[in-house]
């Protein structure tokens, strides 16, 4: 079945994943902007990153018949620091007009500091402003419960903004409630250790239904594997769910949050058998 | 929806290994001596929690919240 991996940092990883992916189905990936494992010193790290993952990576993708989209934003570590980030912000919008950026990601909470309250919130300002989609972060592990409250209180704050526009991403038990209660896009990321699994991912998608529910691997620099997307799709089939129900999730719902950027040129699908 | 059986047919023994795991690293801990420091008692109010039967089956999410309680700075804001 095909497949769209929505969140992925394509950046850090080979191109035997991307390989590997191509050959499991992945139709099309889309990567944020995110850490890089250290604290960019330079408005101009950002920037070359931005045009990284705006102009390199999709001819990398391409190499294995896949459709690379990306993100740009001052992500949650990094917002620490107001001053670098305001200078980023500042350039942000030159990149919203190139035809595979999707909107403002990753932008979020890390440890809930006012620093990255700040920084976060002008972010969803930006997105609201430019009419750009929002991708966010929620914290790691014990900092997830309370960083995603804050985040809700942030958006709260802005009245323009529509839910249907916002994926929150790295839902995990304790904090799907809220967030769904809201209209806010779901996001289960799939990671060793520190996120959700495949089993638990399934489970939430059949407790809480399959709406505006978006799986991801977010393989990046770290001990991740992309393919724990596939794992997903794997375990969901293996409880009985349809070719057609598996698709609802891991292509049809991208299209529907991402195609709302009017440039992800993917739409959702239904499978007809024709005898 | 699977069935009970169906779960416990597919879901057994991968669960005895986690369980095996949680098992293993009590006994690497007891065998250095021991801890008294939050996160071992965390680890013993979550096993406490998964051995209790509860109307509502949240177990993840009350873990989840349970271990929430390492973040220290907002636990006091909260308080």
């Amino acid at each position: 079945m095909f497949i769209i991996q929505p969140h992925y940092h394509a950046i850090a990883r080979t191109a035997q994943d991307y390989e590997r992916m191509a050959q499991s189905g992945v139709v099309a990936v889309a990567e944020p902007a995110f850490w890089a494992g250290f604290d960019r010193e330079y408005p101009e790290t950002f920037l070359d990153y931005f045009k990284q993952i705006s102009e390199f990576e999709p001819t990398r993708a391409a190499q294995y018949g896949m459709a690379h989209y990306c993100w740009v934003a001052v992500n949650p570590k990094e917002a620490e620091n107001p001053e670098l980030s305001r200078r980023v912000l500042a350039e942000m919008p030159k990149f919203f007009e190139k035809p595979n950026v999707l909107g403002v990601g990753e932008t979020g909470l890390h440890l809930s500091t006012p620093n990255e309250c700040a920084i976060f919130q002008e972010q969803v300002e930006m997105a609201v402003n430019y009419g750009q989609l929002l991708l966010i972060h929620t914290p790691h592990l014990h900092d997830k419960a309370y960083g995603t409250r804050k985040i809700l209180e942030i958006l709260a704050g802005f009245s323009k903004l529509d839910p249907n526009r916002v994926w929150i991403d790295h839902i995990e038990e304790h904090t799907i409630r809220p967030v769904r209660e809201r209209g806010y896009w779901t996001g289960f990321t799939l990671y060793p250790i520190t996120k959700c699994t495949a089993t638990r991912a399934c489970d939430m998608l059949e407790r809480y239904g399959t709406e505006r529910m978006l799986v991801n691997s977010s393989a990046d620099w770290g001990p991740s594997d992309p393919f724990t997307l596939q794992e997903c799709v794997l375990e969901y089939r293996r409880r009985g769910h349809s070719v057609q129900e598996a698709t609802e999730v891991f292509y049809n719902n991208p299209c529907r949050f991402l195609g709302q950027s009017g440039k992800f040129r993917f739409r959702p699908i239904q499978i007809v058998e024709t005898e | 929806m699977m069935e009970p059986k169906e779960i416990l047919e597919n879901y057994y023994l991968d669960t005895r290994w986690h369980l095996l795991e949680v098992a293993a690293m009590l006994d690497r801990l007891q065998r250095a001596g021991g801890s008294q420091e939050l996160r071992k008692q965390l680890l013993d109010e979550a096993l406490a929690l998964l051995a209790s039967e509860t109307a509502e089956p949240n177990r993840t999410e009350r873990l989840l919240n349970l271990f929430s309680k390492l973040d220290l700075r907002h636990a006091k804001e909260e308080n």
